[in-house]
């Protein structure tokens, strides 16, 4: 494509170029003036068969040689016409096919001609040697001969009656052998002298039009051809001053272009140096972006991860602080219903010392009745131990979390261990349980998977994005429809992949920006939700880090399902179980 | 005009009667009479073969004139018919042979300086030498031939393949190799053409006396020209019924000229033979019936000019002939 744009002026130029130049010589000028002149020349010979024939009558030629030589060459003239490219012309086809048909016809008449003439001559010459040898009716024989004589100089039917007249004379003549012999000649002469005059006439009243026909179409061709040749001259010189005018621009251009180009050479050393010192530098700055950009990296790796926890903390300051207030005030009323305990035990205490009087033992189990009713000992009895129960269980979920907090945040090796996922999971879930239970349920479909070659720590950090995307997603459709949503984690088991799921039915992900949901920086939360950072992230992890896969399928309205394959690393996992 | 045609009908007569007195007296004297060399004659002597012929296709046509392969049987070549060296170019026969022993309608015409004939064969149908060619060939009483079979024939033979060339082989391409080689079949320096050249002493006084004759007779009316004859067309039979006297019955062959052009006029009529070698392609006329020259001037002068030519006038005329031929 580039070479037809670049050089396609060629391919019309040159065919034009060779065409005009083809068609501004007249195509074979030769032949064409060879065929004005054929047709001339059979004009002229035309007139010569004329001549030669009356020069035959009169007796001036004595060989017929220069008749057939003549025909002859016009018939070569016209075999030379009909080759020619000229007589392609429709013109001048017609008027060689008239011409031919003329030439045939003349050599019909002249073959006649000849015939009639010689027996005629022939005749006319035995006529007076015959006459000369009669005895008997000499007035007749010469009236006969006179008859002739005018016959051969104006042979009109008048005289032709005559000689028949004079013939008929001699016929009366007695019986002669000589008689007889000038009355056959006289009968020869007197059939052949009309022809003889015939073809003559016929010849000379023959119009020469097929020749001039011939001649004019020849002419004409000629002529349209050298003006068609003109104006494709003037077409080839028009292209021919184009041609020159552009050859001379582009050469001053690429004058231009070197002397530019000099001027070039001399300072294209020192822009070399220049260059390459730019280059070094620009090396040593490269070396160093890269440096920092990997520095920032791992930098912004830690600062999401405190960023998740700092943003994570608030709640989990919550979750923990929920079982530290109840257990509390558990303890509080541990503390009271202790107390009280130990104010009744003393008036129990004192009931029962052996020196009182039974008196006194009486009023001192009246008091420690009251006692007993103050100290509400039958509530503590049956609430002591619920509070108790109650203060464990806070206790027990604090442990969790802490415990959760200890999983999410252990530190990072630099090499992969054998992970449980599902403790992972459920680590991660309960650290965002803030981050959710407001607006969903979670649900966990667990235990289909073994322990997992991974970095056990950064598969959190995901799972924890994806769970407080999902959370943020359903709590939008919340807002709108104040309709609690659903979170559901599954894992499970492919040939070569360990699986996890994170589906939320939130608002799902537009159409329009599913492309871009990966890319650093990018974001659809409030300016100070969100760092944009999350999902980057995610993948740099699953898929740079882990060779694994993160991929998802959202409908607008209905939800997303993020999915997280990781290899499983069969032969190193096992060993690591081992 | 009237005085011009009475002076040249008169002039002729006067040369007509001087030449019939001379008729009988000695040599010299008849030389003087009859014409002087160089004077403007109605012969004009055989020209060599143009040097233009390209010597290649004179060979191949001389290598096809001798070529039995063209006709059907693989029996006949136009050399057959045409004995260049024994008959003058033609048979020696009444009516050719062909193949199968098939007889042909007209006596064979001599193929030597056929090419200064207007047309070619007895009744001119054709124009050329070129045109000349199918007839024998394709002729069922003669070669018998097929263009196809005979081309077929000659290719196979690598030698014509390579003889023909480029051009390739075709009927145009044999027709063309044929006819360029009869143009080189002249017969030029007859000691005629070198009496007509100038040389007074080339004819003895006879045959001088027979030119005179030829002359006087008229026969010079028709065969005149370089052939002596073959330009132009004649009726058979001018003067006297040649085909009523001939006692056998006309055939096509006798229609002459009247095959060729459907003209009433032209029946009988045949182009005059050239006598060039005339001497020596007996039998004469179309049908071969006049076996010796004498017969044929003593028939000529009885149909043609009504004359009756005494015997030792044909001698001579027959003595001048004889002349005509190298």
């Amino acid at each position: 494509m580039t070479f037809l744009r670049r050089y396609g002026v060629l391919f019309i130029v040159l065919p034009a170029l060779v065409l005009l130049f083809a068609r501004s010589a007249v195509s074979d000028p030769d032949a064409m003036n060879q065929t004005v002149d054929a047709a001339r020349r059979l004009r002229e010979l035309d007139a010569r068969i004329d001549v030669l024939v009356l020069e035959e009558s009169a007796g001036l030629s004595l060989d017929y040689d220069a008749l057939t030589h003549t025909f002859r060459e016009m018939h070569r003239l016209e075999a030379q016409i009909a080759a020619s490219p000229s007589s392609n012309a429709p013109a001048v086809a017609r008027g060689l096919e008239r011409t031919t048909a003329h030439i045939q016809r003349k050599e019909r008449i002249v073959e006649d001609f000849q015939s009639s003439n010689s027996a005629l001559h022939n005749s006319s010459t035995y006529l007076p040697i015959v006459a000369a040898e009669v005895a008997e009716g000499r007035t007749v024989v010469a009236a006969l001969l006179a008859s002739v004589v005018l016959c051969r100089s104006d042979c009109n039917p008048d005289v032709l009656a005559r000689i028949q007249g004079d013939i008929a004379q001699v016929a009366a003549l007695p019986r002669d052998p000589k008689l007889d012999l000038l009355i056959e000649h006289a009968r020869v002469f007197a059939s052949l002298a009309p022809k003889v005059e015939r073809a003559t006439r016929q010849l000379s009243t023959m119009d020469a039009a097929p020749y001039d026909e011939l001649y004019v179409a020849a002419r004409n061709g000629r002529e349209a051809a050298v003006a068609r040749a003109n104006h494709y001259r003037i077409g080839l010189i028009a292209l021919s001053v184009a041609l020159v005018v552009t050859v001379v621009s582009m050469i001053m251009r690429l004058r231009r272009a070197l002397r530019d180009y000099s001027s070039l050479n001399e300072t294209l050393e020192a822009r070399v140096a220049e260059r390459t010192r730019e280059l070094s530098t620009s090396r040593e700055q490269f070396k160093q972006l890269a440096e920092e950009g990997r520095l920032l990296e791992a930098e912004l790796r830690s600062a999401q991860k405190l960023e998740s926890l700092g943003r994570l903390s608030a709640g989990i300051a919550h979750e923990i602080n929920t079982p530290v207030q109840f257990i509390s005030d558990n303890m509080h009323y541990i503390k009271e219903a202790f107390t009280s305990m130990k104010d009744l035990v003393q008036v129990y205490r004192g009931a029962t010392r052996a020196e009182l009087v039974p008196e006194q033992r009486v009023a001192t189990a009246a008091d420690a009745r009251i006692a007993d009713e103050i100290a509400d000992t039958d509530y503590a009895l049956e609430n002591v131990p619920a509070a108790l129960e109650g203060a464990l269980e806070g206790l027990d979920r604090i442990a969790t979390i802490v415990r959760s907090l200890k999983d999410f945040s252990h530190p990072d090796k630099s090499e992969k261990s054998a992970v449980d996922l599902d403790s992972n999971i459920r680590s991660t879930a309960t650290i965002a349980t803030n981050e959710y239970k407001h607006v969903a349920d979670l649900t966990l479909d667990l235990g289909h998977l073994g322990p997992v070659a991974c970095h056990g720590g950064e598969i959190n950090q995901v799972l924890l994005n994806l769970i407080v995307n999902a959370a943020h997603a359903i709590g939008d459709v919340v807002k709108k429809t104040n309709q609690r949503g659903q979170i559901e984690i599954r894992t499970w088991q492919e040939p070569d992949w360990a699986c996890i799921s994170v589906r939320d039915t939130g608002a799902g992900i537009p159409d329009d920006i599913r492309d871009k949901i990966f890319d650093p920086f990018f974001t659809t939360k409030e300016v100070g939700k969100g760092t944009g950072q999350g999902l980057a992230l995610a993948r740099r992890i699953i898929v740079d880090k882990h060779g694994g896969e993160i991929d998802f399928v959202s409908a607008v309205g209905e939800g997303t399902t993020f999915t997280i394959r990781l290899p499983c690393e069969r032969a190193s996992m096992l060993a690591m179980v081992a | 005009m009237i005085a011009f045609a009475a002076a040249s009908l008169a002039g002729g007569s006067m040369w007509a009667w001087s030449a019939h007195g001379a008729a009988d007296e000695p040599a010299e004297t008849a030389r003087a009479a009859v014409a002087s060399p160089m004077s403007r004659e109605p012969i004009s002597p055989i020209l060599p073969a143009p040097a233009s012929l390209s010597p290649a296709k004179v060979a191949l046509g001389k290598r096809l004139f001798s070529e039995r392969r063209l006709s059907a049987d693989g029996t006949v070549a136009c050399s057959d018919c045409h004995d260049l060296a024994l008959h003058g170019g033609a048979d020696g026969k009444p009516l050719p042979t062909g193949i199968h022993g098939r007889v042909g309608r007209v006596n064979t015409p001599t193929i030597w300086n056929a090419d200064a004939n207007v047309r070619q064969f007895w009744d001119g149908r054709a124009d050329s030498l070129e045109a000349q060619v199918d007839g024998p060939l394709l002729n069922q009483d003669e070669m018998g031939g097929m263009w196809t079979a005979a081309l077929e024939k000659l290719r196979e033979d690598p030698s014509y393949v390579s003889a023909f060339g480029r051009e390739g082989i075709s009927p145009t391409t044999v027709r063309s190799a044929i006819a360029t080689y009869e143009r080189t079949l002249v017969t030029p320096g007859s000691r005629f053409d070198r009496w007509l050249a100038g040389d007074t002493h080339a004819l003895t006084s006879s045959e001088l006396g027979g030119y005179a004759d030829f002359k006087r007779y008229g026969c010079i009316s028709c065969h005149q020209g370089r052939n002596v004859g073959g330009n132009m067309f004649e009726t058979l039979g001018i003067m006297g019924d040649y085909f009523a006297d001939r006692g056998t019955p006309e055939t096509e062959a006798d229609l002459g000229r009247l095959s060729v052009t459907k003209r009433e006029e032209d029946r009988h009529r045949f182009r005059v033979p050239p006598l060039r070698l005339a001497a020596r392609t007996a039998p004469y006329f179309h049908d071969g019936q006049v076996p010796t020259l004498e017969d044929a001037i003593r028939a000529m002068g009885k149909y043609q000019l009504g004359t009756e030519i005494p015997p030792p006038h044909i001698a001579r005329i027959a003595a001048f002939i004889e002349s005509l031929a190298p």
